[in-house]
C-alpha cells in the first residue's frame, strides 16, 4: 500500500453554517442505517476509506481514495435517495486535501460547533471512526488523520479554556449551585411556575444527579404533568414557605405579577433552616423573588438577568479562547504534513542504504577473491572498514533528504534516489510515472 | 541536611504556585510529593535528636517553629490525601516553609532551667501546637470561604468558581478544624496546669500568655456555641476563626512582647 497522499482526502457534507434544519434532518443517520450506508458508499463508489460523521448539526462524508472528486456526484446521489428530494448544491462543501485536514481537525476540537467549545462533539467524532473501523471500513490513511484528530481536541482542551466556563443560562445555575453545595446528589429543589425556562433548567439540574424536585404552580394540571414527566413531586401552593424550609434550591419562573417570596419571608425561613445556605434563582418576569432577599446571610439570589451576564462573558472568554485553538490547529496541521513526509521518504531511504549494501558486498567479495587467504582479524577489519566508509557517505545526504522532506519538499529525495539507487530501480519508477 | 530540606520545601511552594498561576494539575501532584518528601525528611531530622523527654526540643523557640512546621505538614498531608481541598496548599505551604526558615535561623538556645523538664511539658507543648496548627487551617479555609462567598454573593467572577471547593465544603472543613483545634486547645491546658501545679506548686498564675490562651478558648467556645445553637454558619464563622487565628498569633508571638510571667521562656 502507497503512503498517504494529500490530494487524496475529501471531506463533503453540510452543517447548519450552510443548509436549513430540514435538510440536516432528512439526511441524518438513522440508527441502524450506518453499517448500510457505509457499505453502500464503499461498494458503489469505489473507496479505499470512508467515515460517516451525522450529528443533529451536521451529516459529514470523509472519504479517502484516488481522485475524490470523481465521487462527490455519487455521493449526492446517494443523499438524494435518502432525502426523497432533490439537494442543492450550495447547501453542500467540499474540502480537499489540506483543507479537509484542517477541517477535520476544527470539528473534533469543537471550533465548528454551534455552540463553540462543546464537549459531546468529539465523542461524536469518535463513535462516528470507531463504526467505521469495526465494519473495516478505515485503514491506515484515515486511521492516521482521526487519531491526530483527538489528539489535537485533547491538546485544544487541556491548553485554552475553551470549555471551561458554562455557556448556557441553566448551565452556569447549575455551576452556580454546584460551587454552594459540591455534589448535588444529595440536594433538593423546588420549582415554582411551569414555563419553559423552568422546564430547561429542571432538566439540568437533574442530569447532576439532584435528589428531589418538588413543583408548585397554580394550574395544578401542568405541575402534575411535569411531575408525570421529571419523577418529580407536587407541592401545593399553600405549603411554599414550609418547602422553603426543606430543600436548598427554589427555581422560580411563575408568571406572577407580584413578589412571591420577600425578604422577611426568606428571614423567617432562614432561622428555621439554621444557617443553611439557599440558592434561589428568579427566572421571571417581573421579578418573582424581592431583590433585597439576596442581602440575608446564606441567601444567595441570581435573577436571570445576573445570569445571562455573567454567561455573555463567558462566550466572549470562549471567542478568544477560540483564536489560540485555531492555532493550535494550524500548528497541527503543519506538523502532520510534516510527519507525512518524512514517512514517504523512509523507504526510499532505505532502499537507497540496501543499494549501497550490495555494491559494498559485492565489491568485498571480489576484493577477498584478490587477496587470497588472510587471517580472520584482518578481513574482519576491513569489512567493518567497508561498512563504515558506505554508512558515512550516506549519512549526511540522508539526514539532509529528511529535513527538506518534512518542510514538503519530496524532490530532494527523487534526486537522492536517481543519484544512488539501483538504476532498474528507477527506471521502473519513471516507467510507472 | 538543613538545607536539602529547605530546597525541597521551597520547591514545593514553587509548585504549588505554577498551580495557582497555570492551573495544571501536574504541578500540584510534584508540588505535593515534595512536601511528603520534605516532610519525612524534617520529620527524621527533628526525631533523630530526641533521645529523652528532656531534649524533646520545645524548650526553645526555634524548636517550637520546627515542632509546629511538622505537624502542620503532616496534618495538612493528611487532608490532602483525603482529597480535601489541595488549593488550601496556596497558604499552608508558604507557611510550612516560613516557619522552617525562622526555625533554622533562630539559635538553638536552651533556655529552659533543668528542674522544670519534666515528661508533662512535651506533652503540653505538643497537644498546644496541635491545636494552634487546626486553628491555622480553620483560619486558611475560612479566607477561601470568604472569598468565594464573595465571588457567589456579588457576583464578581474574578476567580474560576471551580478552582475553589463548595461553601459548604469550605464550611464544613471550617467547623470541623475547630472542633479539633478546640479539643486540643483544652487538653494543652489541662496538661499545662497540671505541670505547672506539679513545679510551680499552684494550677493557675494569671501570667499574661495564660490569660491570652483563655480569651482564645473562649473565643473558641463561643463558636462552637453560635454554631450549635444559635445557628451560625457560612460568613459569620469564618469571620470569627479568622478573628480567632489572630489572636492565636498574638498568644503565640505578641507575648514576647509582654515581659514578665512564666511562659517567659516562650
Amino acid at each position: 500500500m502507497t503512503s498517504f497522499e494529500e490530494e487524496n482526502i475529501l471531506v463533503h457534507g453540510t452543517s447548519f453554517r450552510t443548509s436549513p434544519l430540514d435538510v440536516r434532518e432528512a439526511l441524518t443517520l438513522k440508527k441502524s442505517e450506518d453499517e448500510k450506508l457505509l457499505y453502500k458508499v464503499k461498494t458503489t463508489l469505489d473507496v479505499d476509506e470512508c467515515v460517516i460523521l451525522s450529528t443533529c448539526n451536521r451529516v459529514e462524508f470523509i472519504i479517502y481514495r484516488n481522485h475524490p472528486e470523481e465521487v462527490i456526484d455519487g455521493i449526492v446521489k446517494i443523499n438524494e435517495e435518502r432525502a426523497g428530494f432533490p439537494l442543492q448544491k450550495e447547501h453542500f462543501y467540499n474540502f480537499f486535501g489540506r483543507d479537509a485536514i484542517r477541517h477535520i481537525f476544527r470539528v473534533t476540537a469543537s471550533l465548528d460547533s454551534m455552540v463553540l467549545g462543546e464537549p459531546q462533539i468529539t465523542g461524536q467524532v469518535k463513535s462516528a471512526y470507531e463504526s467505521s473501523l469495526k465494519t473495516g471500513f478505515i485503514g491506515k490513511n484515515l486511521r492516521k488523520v482521526f487519531e491526530r484528530a483527538f489528539f489535537v481536541a485533547k491538546r485544544v482542551r487541556n491548553e485554552t479554556a475553551i470549555g471551561e466556563n458554562p455557556n448556557s443560562v441553566s448551565s452556569q445555575a447549575v455551576e452556580l449551585a454546584e460551587s454552594i453545595f459540591g455534589d448535588l446528589s444529595r440536594r433538593k429543589a423546588i420549582v415554582i411556575g411551569t414555563g419553559e425556562m423552568g422546564e430547561i433548567a429542571i432538566k439540568s439540574f437533574l442530569s447532576r444527579g439532584i435528589s428531589k424536585i418538588y413543583i408548585t404552580s397554580r394550574t395544578i394540571e401542568r405541575a402534575e404533568e411535569l411531575c408525570s414527566i421529571y419523577s418529580g413531586e407536587v407541592l401545593p401552593f399553600k405549603d411554599l414557605y414550609r418547602g422553603l424550609e426543606e430543600v436548598d434550591i427554589v427555581l422560580c419562573s411563575s408568571a406572577a405579577p407580584h413578589y412571591l417570596i420577600t425578604k422577611d419571608d426568606i428571614k423567617n425561613v432562614m432561622k428555621k433552616r439554621m444557617g443553611n445556605p439557599i440558592f434561589l434563582i428568579d427566572i421571571s418576569l417581573p421579578r418573582n423573588i424581592d431583590p433585597e432577599a439576596g442581602k440575608v446571610d446564606n441567601v444567595y439570589l441570581y435573577h436571570i438577568d445576573d445570569l445571562q451576564q455573567i454567561v455573555d462573558k463567558n462566550i466572549k472568554k470562549r471567542r478568544e479562547e477560540a483564536i489560540k485553538s485555531e492555532a493550535i490547529v494550524e500548528e497541527e496541521v503543519e506538523k502532520f504534513f510534516k510527519r507525512i513526509n518524512e514517512e514517504k521518504v523512509g523507504p526510499v531511504i532505505a532502499r537507497v542504504y540496501e543499494t549501497a549494501d550490495s555494491i559494498r558486498r559485492k565489491e568485498l567479495e571480489e576484493l577477498f577473491k584478490m587477496l587470497g587467504n588472510i587471517p580472520e582479524p584482518q578481513k574482519k577489519a576491513i569489512e567493518d572498514f567497508s561498512v563504515n566508509v558506505v554508512k558515512k557517505i550516506l549519512h549526511k545526504p540522508a539526514t539532509k533528504v529528511k529535513e527538506v522532506a518534512r518542510n514538503g519538499e519530496p524532490s530532494l529525495a527523487e534526486a537522492f534516489f536517481a543519484l544512488f539507487g539501483e538504476e532498474d530501480e528507477i527506471e521502473s519508477r519513471n516507467e510507472g510515472k | 541536611m538543613k538545607f536539602i530540606i529547605l530546597g525541597i520545601y521551597v520547591s514545593s511552594l514553587l509548585f504549588y504556585l505554577l498551580h495557582l498561576f497555570f492551573n495544571r494539575r501536574i504541578f500540584l501532584k510534584i508540588g505535593f510529593i515534595f512536601l511528603c518528601i520534605g516532610f519525612l525528611l524534617h520529620t527524621s531530622k527533628f526525631l533523630a535528636g530526641i533521645n529523652s523527654p528532656s531534649s524533646f526540643p520545645v524548650y526553645y523557640i526555634s524548636g517550637v517553629m520546627s515542632f509546629f512546621s511538622i505537624l502542620l505538614g503532616g496534618v495538612f498531608i493528611a487532608y490532602q490525601i483525603r482529597g480535601i481541598v489541595p488549593v488550601l496548599g496556596y497558604i499552608t505551604v508558604p507557611v510550612i516553609l516560613l516557619f522552617y526558615i525562622i526555625s533554622i535561623s533562630l539559635p538553638q538556645r536552651p533556655g529552659f532551667p533543668p528542674v522544670l523538664k519534666t515528661v508533662l511539658f512535651p506533652i503540653h507543648a505538643t497537644l498546644s501546637i496541635t491545636g494552634y496548627v487546626f486553628f491555622f487551617l480553620s483560619f486558611a479555609t475560612a479566607l477561601f470561604y470568604l472569598l468565594q462567598e464573595r465571588n457567589i454573593k456579588f457576583k464578581i467572577f474574578k476567580w474560576s468558581l471551580k478552582r475553589i471547593p463548595s461553601l459548604v465544603e469550605l464550611d464544613s472543613m471550617n467547623y470541623r478544624t475547630v472542633q479539633f483545634g478546640f479539643t486540643f486547645l483544652t487538653l494543652g491546658m489541662l496538661t499545662g496546669s497540671i505541670w505547672s501545679e506539679r513545679v510551680w506548686g499552684s494550677l493557675w498564675n494569671w501570667d499574661p500568655k495564660e490569660v491570652l490562651t483563655l480569651l482564645l478558648w473562649l473565643l473558641y467556645a463561643s463558636y462552637l456555641h453560635l454554631r450549635l445553637i444559635v445557628g451560625w454558619k457560612g460568613r459569620k464563622t469564618a469571620i470569627l476563626s479568622v478573628i480567632g487565628f489572630i489572636l492565636v498569633l498574638i498568644a503565640f508571638f505578641g507575648r514576647k512582647l509582654i515581659p514578665g510571667g512564666y511562659h517567659d521562656f516562650f
